[in-house]
């Protein structure tokens, strides 16, 4: 439990409690969209806690249901209800910033400005007169740095919750939310928290931002129907290059490879580069981009959250608390925190590191069946932290989604592994993992161990590269406008690949 | 229980396709009645993976063998099965609905409905409220299984639903729907007829629904 009671006030007759705390400027993360699935928006009444709903009945245990712990999307608000949020705290979530790309002749823009990144973050005093906002807006959290056009020094980054969380953690319920008439309120969330970071960094009102976000956040940012996003077949209002307000909008490839991949692509210098190079975010969406300067194939997979502590039992973001390294020995575990405290819940980090654990003590088996003593209960991992069974599948479904996506991908380009130069790993997940790890529960392939290259917030870097230069916002164009897109969903290789890769690899 | 038929139903949990035609095959050799090397063997070993995938003792890959074993025996029992009514549990027509492209958690479904002796009529992917119940009609189906994996498309349901109010066969099939983020709330709200959390509960359930 976290923080003070809080009053629910009048005016809330009608709403659910999420919508009554967000009105009252309480913002909570509704990770399902407020769907009653994810059990994950708990608030603890001080008394008279309204009766369960079913979904409170489904989802929390029965001593929880009786100390008067509710879900806040599906409980009713009353004038006058007091009660506290158990939700983790996001506002400490650690995000990814910094970017640093692999030096490559045709790349040298890039490298010079990662060494500039390099004394980042915190906000900057007063900024010379001509800067810029360079800004990375994922689903989860946002990055803006101030860039000072001519000399490409970042003067200051700093980083934020994407409070549109409270309608949902992925990019699906916020389309449904759109949907459903909440488009204007979606809108004014994103802008506030651009607003609020901006004057972090000292940048006055006006300064002009270079937005790179995925197609769902661009959408929304520029108050455009997200109604054709989410049905098949999934077409966008519009992802080309241009100007909104005070705002360039970077170009996307199609509704779910947006301009944040574009912007790692030409970050990268994929788009230059003779060899052929793969690029993957290992985030929700699990959007990928394999090829050269001749050529660019790009794809997306439902990975879904797990890798970001979502739909795991004990997952939580990476908050201070959370499991983020584990090692296992003689059935104990040893972990680390975030922040050294106790634990809290796991990472996505930990979750990947737990599984590798408990493949290599040979505590799951290459079906993912987990040993009988921990079968029932889940393996303890720290004290209240647990990782179950239903756990393991849901890693085993998003790993497979992106080892098969992959492989469809290469397979569609007509290539091989052999022929892959370099695979960029984009994200902060990609950043702070083991590859290694990541390599033994086959989420990445062996065959490329040697030429994986963790870039950081590659999206971010193509929106700092293109507020110095503006050759760079003609190479993002073509990129979009050259870029194929294969569906995985229809491929019936990716079927077959999905159900192979869904099992685990035999360990050394 | 014959021998045979319980090498059929253990060969089926392994996935072993090829054991369990020429098992098959053996049976009908044997003298046995095809509808009780259908039932004993094939549909008993069905029942196993099922309720051991519902108890996360197995997953999906498994499934999809021990499914693809069961198709290779229920070729083999075909010819013999003629006359009979093979499927004589019930007619499920069952697709994603409009919009939606993801078909792995319909497939499970399908393979369960299978296993209990269903007759499935996989009408794929995308498929419009309209196509749903002219289907039920030209068919005569007994059940109409929807399933959505966006909340985006999940609206849909209710709109098949309405279809089949509409072209007046609602009191002649039931609705079932599923997926991820839908819930027994839901299908209460659109008017469906049942819900369930996972594959093995929906041919449970559609067993119930049709009095079987």
């Amino acid at each position: 439990m976290r923080g003070d009671w809080i009053e629910l006030k009048a005016g809330c007759a009608g709403k659910s409690v999420m919508e009554a705390l967000q009105g009252q400027g309480v913002y909570m993360a509704g990770n399902c969209g407020s769907n009653g699935t994810c059990g994950k928006c708990r608030v603890r009444f001080l008394s008279d806690a309204p009766d369960p709903s079913a979904a409170d009945l489904k989802l929390l245990p029965s001593d929880a249901i009786a100390r008067g712990e509710r879900l806040a999307c599906k409980a009713q608000a009353a004038e006058g209800m007091r009660l506290a949020l158990i939700a983790p705290d996001e506002n400490a979530m650690k995000v990814e910033s910094s970017f640093s790309m692999p030096s490559m002749p045709e790349n040298a823009l890039s490298e010079k400005l990662s060494e500039k990144a390099a004394g980042h973050a915190g906000p900057a005093g007063t900024l010379p007169g001509q800067a810029v906002a360079a800004v990375d807006i994922g689903t989860t959290t946002i990055v803006m740095s101030a860039v000072e056009t001519g000399t490409g020094r970042i003067l200051g980054t700093v980083t934020g919750i994407n409070h549109q969380r409270a309608w949902g953690a992925d990019v699906i319920s916020r389309m449904e939310a759109s949907n459903q008439g909440k488009g204007g309120e979606l809108q004014q969330s994103i802008l506030t928290d651009l607003d609020e970071l901006r004057e972090r960094l000292g940048l006055p009102a006006d300064v002009h931002m270079l937005i790179s976000g995925n197609t769902t956040m661009e959408h929304l940012l520029q108050g455009l129907p997200c109604r054709t996003l989410g049905v098949a077949p999934y077409i966008p209002v519009d992802i080309s290059l241009h100007e909104y307000k005070n705002m360039t909008i970077l170009p996307g490839i199609s509704t779910f490879v947006g301009a944040d991949i574009v912007s790692g692509i030409v970050a990268c210098g994929m788009d230059r580069s003779e060899e052929i190079c793969l690029l993957v975010d290992l985030g929700t969406n699990g959007e990928m981009a394999i090829g050269n300067r001749d050529r660019i194939l790009s794809a997306s997979t439902a990975a879904g959250p797990a890798f970001e502590g979502g739909n795991i039992s004990c997952g939580i973001p990476g908050i201070p608390g959370a499991v983020c390294s584990v090692e296992i020995e003689d059935g104990e575990a040893r972990v680390q925190t975030i922040g050294g405290g106790p634990a809290a819940g796991i990472c996505g980090t930990g979750v990947l590191e737990v599984v590798y654990e408990l493949l290599k003590e040979e505590l799951i088996d290459e079906t993912g069946l987990l040993e009988d003593d921990y079968f029932d209960d889940g393996f303890p991992v720290a004290e209240g932290v647990v990782f179950t069974g239903k756990d393991v599948r849901e890693v085993q479904l998003a790993k497979s989604a992106v080892r098969a996506g992959m492989e469809v991908l290469i397979e569609a380009y007509g290539t091989d592994y052999d022929h892959i130069g370099k695979l960029y790993l984009a994200g902060g997940f990609g950043q702070k993992i083991d590859l290694k790890k990541a390599v033994g529960i086959g989420l990445l392939p062996e065959e490329l161990l040697d030429r994986m290259y963790p870039v950081g917030n590659s999206s971010l870097a193509g929106a700092v590269m293109a507020a110095c230069d503006p050759a760079i916002l003609e190479r993002m164009a073509e990129t979009a406008r050259k870029s194929e897109e294969t569906a995985l969903a229809e491929s019936p290789l990716f079927s077959d690949l999905y159900m192979d890769h869904m099992f685990f690899p035999e360990q050394d | 229980m014959s021998e045979v038929l319980a090498k059929i139903s253990e060969m089926l949990q392994k996935g072993k396709r090829k054991d369990v035609a020429k098992l098959c095959q053996q049976a009908i050799d044997e003298g046995l009645n095809a509808n009780e090397i259908l039932t004993g063997g094939l549909l008993a070993g069905m029942d196993v993976v099922g309720a051991k995938f519902k108890a996360n003792e197995i997953f999906v890959p498994q499934v999809l063998v021990s499914a693809r074993a069961m198709k290779a025996g229920s070729e083999v029992l075909k010819p013999y099965l003629a006359g009979e009514d093979a499927s004589g549990k019930g007619k499920i027509v069952m697709g994603t609905v409009q919009g939606d492209l993801h078909d792995i958690g319909k497939n499970l479904v399908i393979m369960m409905f299978e296993g209990k002796g269903f007759e499935v009529i996989d009408l794929g992917v995308d498929v419009s409220p309209e196509k749903f119940v002219q289907t039920a009609i030209d068919e005569n189906a007994d059940i109409i299984g929807l399933s959505a994996l966006l909340t985006t498309t999940m609206p849909v349901m209710g709109q098949v639903v309405k279809a089949a109010e509409e072209a007046g066969i609602r009191d002649k099939v039931k609705i079932m729907v599923g997926g991820a983020p839908v819930t027994k709330e839901f299908a209460e709200s659109i008017g469906a007829d049942a819900y369930t959390e996972d594959a093995p509960s929906a041919a449970e359930k559609a067993l119930e629904l049709i009095g079987a």
